[in-house]
Formats: structure tokens, C-alpha cells, sequence
């Protein structure tokens, strides 16, 4: 099972990250982290539009939910119905399901791996025959910063940014929605803190090459949600 | 019973979470089905008992797929 993990997921995204840091200035590896994360992120950016559109039409209707929830409780066949007819009405048609959920994690996993195998020089013998092998991997991001140590500062920057999406994306998805309970408000308040000093916590003794990849990923949600908004 | 009830809403508390904030990562796609799995998981373990309840909720995960239709199905 690990084998194939590996074959499968782990040693071509390790390959593809060797690949992409030949074609960056000096072989920088950190260069190449950002580019694989935005090459992953455009491959599920349709999915990613789709699947935002859609929740945020299901939390604009979150109220009538609830209502159809309340008046048909012992009532299942109508409940049913009811909630389809909710959903017909509001042109609601959820894309994908649980499967890709559960597809994307090993992926991440896998990248995670990747990252972490890239910083260090003895994970090159994972190399495929065609990927040109460097003769040593240069963890030096823009000539200053050492990617595979520690580096609190990129990740309070991380943290910050962290903090910055999840308020874009939080108005974003209620922004037609009815409000919400002030409970509902209060937990979504804690939670708004809670997540970027989470990852201040955890970027802190990772290495930095991790948290370049988080700073990428949280800017490219950025991007993606500016461009949701404005086309809404 | 009172470890999966509690499982089920820990899950759904984390899920709620990650859909309102998008956290960066992952791609968070809506349910296709009424109910959704993880209510599915409890009707199902409260009507079957614990395993084949929990067997039903498995292929009901899978059945959750870009293929499917979804709809309504209750356990």
C-alpha cells in the first residue's frame, strides 16, 4: 500500500519539483515549491470555482433548509422532496461529492512529502533516468532565505495572510446569506483567529519550505476568491 | 453509540469551518445527497446498529461520486 503511494503520488511530485527547480535561477528550490503549488492549484481550480459558487448558494438558502429540517421532522419522503424542490427552485447543483475530498488528501499528503524530500540532498536517488539530476539542491530562497531550516518570520507572514483569506472568504460565502445566529457568529469569530494562530504554531518549527508552499496556496485562495467575488 | 454521535459532530463542526473559510489546501465540494453522509452515517448506524450501519455510510461515501446523481436517499 505504501509502495504504491509512493509510485503513484509521492516520487512524481518529488520528480516534478527536481524538474521545475532546473529551469529556475540558480536551481532555486524555493522557486520551484511555488511553482508546483500554482500548477496543482490551476488543475483544481474548475472544481475549486465550482464547488465555492455552489456552497455559497447552499448558505444562502441555509435558513430554508433549517425550516424544511423543522417542519417535515417525522416526515422523511417529504422532507426529501421538499429540500430537492429547495434546490431546483435556487438552480443548486453541487458539484463532485465526497470521492474528490477523499482523492485530494493523499495528494496533499504526498505533496507535503514531496517538499519536505526536496530538502534534503539524499532523497535524489528517487530521481526517474529523465529528470536531469542537480548535483547538489540549492535551499537558499532568493539567495537569502534557507528553506529547508526554521523561519518564525515567514511564518507569522503566513499566519497573517492565513487571516486576511479567511476573512475575504467568510464575507464571500455570507455575503447573500441571511445572518447567522449570534452563536453561529460568535464560534465563526473564535475560529477567524484560531486558524491563522494555528499556523503560526505550526509554521514556527517547520521547515520553511513548508510554509513557502502554505504563503502560495493562502495567496492563490486570495487571488481565486477576488476573482469570484468580482464575477458573482 | 455516544463516541460515534460525538465523532459525527465533531466532523461536521470541522467541516462547517472549512467550507466557511475556504482553508486553503483543499477543494471543499457540497453534498450531491440529502441527507448528507455524515447525518446519513447516524440514521443508518441508529437503524443498522454499529457495523452494518457503518458498512451502509462506506458505500454510501463512494456512491458520492461525480458519476451519481444524488438525491434523496435515507438509510
Amino acid at each position: 500500500m505504501s509502495n504504491i503511494f509512493k509510485i503513484i503520488l509521492y516520487a512524481p511530485l518529488f520528480n516534478a519539483l527536481i524538474f521545475l527547480s532546473s529551469f529556475m535561477p540558480n536551481r532555486d528550490l524555493g522557486l520551484a515549491i511555488i511553482a508546483l503549488t500554482v500548477v496543482i492549484r490551476l488543475i483544481f481550480l474548475p472544481l475549486s470555482m465550482k464547488a465555492q459558487r455552489s456552497q455559497k448558494a447552499l448558505n444562502a438558502i441555509g435558513p430554508k433548509i433549517q425550516a424544511i429540517k423543522d417542519k417535515y421532522k417525522n416526515d422523511r419522503t417529504a422532507q426529501g422532496a421538499a429540500m430537492m424542490q429547495l434546490y431546483k427552485d435556487n438552480n443548486i447543483n453541487p458539484v463532485a461529492g465526497c470521492v474528490p475530498i477523499l482523492i485530494q488528501l493523499p495528494i496533499l499528503i504526498a505533496l507535503y512529502q514531496a517538499f519536505i524530500a526536496g530538502l534534503k540532498p539524499e532523497s535524489l536517488s528517487m530521481l526517474y533516468s529523465f529528470v536531469p539530476s542537480p548535483e547538489s539542491l540549492n535551499t537558499l530562497f532568493l539567495g537569502f532565505l534557507n528553506i529547508a531550516g526554521k523561519n518564525p518570520l515567514l511564518a507569522v507572514l503566513a499566519g497573517v495572510l492565513q487571516y486576511f483569506q479567511a476573512k475575504q472568504s467568510m464575507s464571500y460565502m455570507k455575503a447573500s446569506g441571511a445572518g447567522a445566529s449570534p452563536q453561529v457568529a460568535a464560534i465563526n469569530a473564535q475560529m477567524l483567529y484560531f486558524l491563522p494562530i494555528m499556523i503560526i504554531v505550526l509554521g514556527w518549527s517547520l521547515p520553511a519550505g513548508l510554509v513557502l508552499y502554505w504563503i502560495t496556496t493562502t495567496v492563490f485562495s486570495v487571488g481565486e476568491q477576488m476573482y469570484l467575488k468580482r464575477n458573482q | 453509540m455516544r463516541i460515534v454521535k460525538f465523532l459525527l459532530t465533531a466532523y461536521r463542526r470541522i467541516m462547517n469551518n472549512l467550507r466557511l473559510f475556504q482553508v486553503p489546501g483543499l477543494v471543499y465540494t457540497p453534498c450531491r445527497y440529502y441527507p448528507s453522509c455524515s447525518d446519513y452515517a447516524g440514521l443508518a448506524i441508529e437503524k443498522y446498529g454499529f457495523w452494518r450501519g457503518l458498512t451502509r455510510s462506506l458505500f454510501r461515501t463512494l456512491r458520492c461520486n461525480p458519476l451519481s446523481k444524488g438525491g434523496i436517499d435515507f438509510p
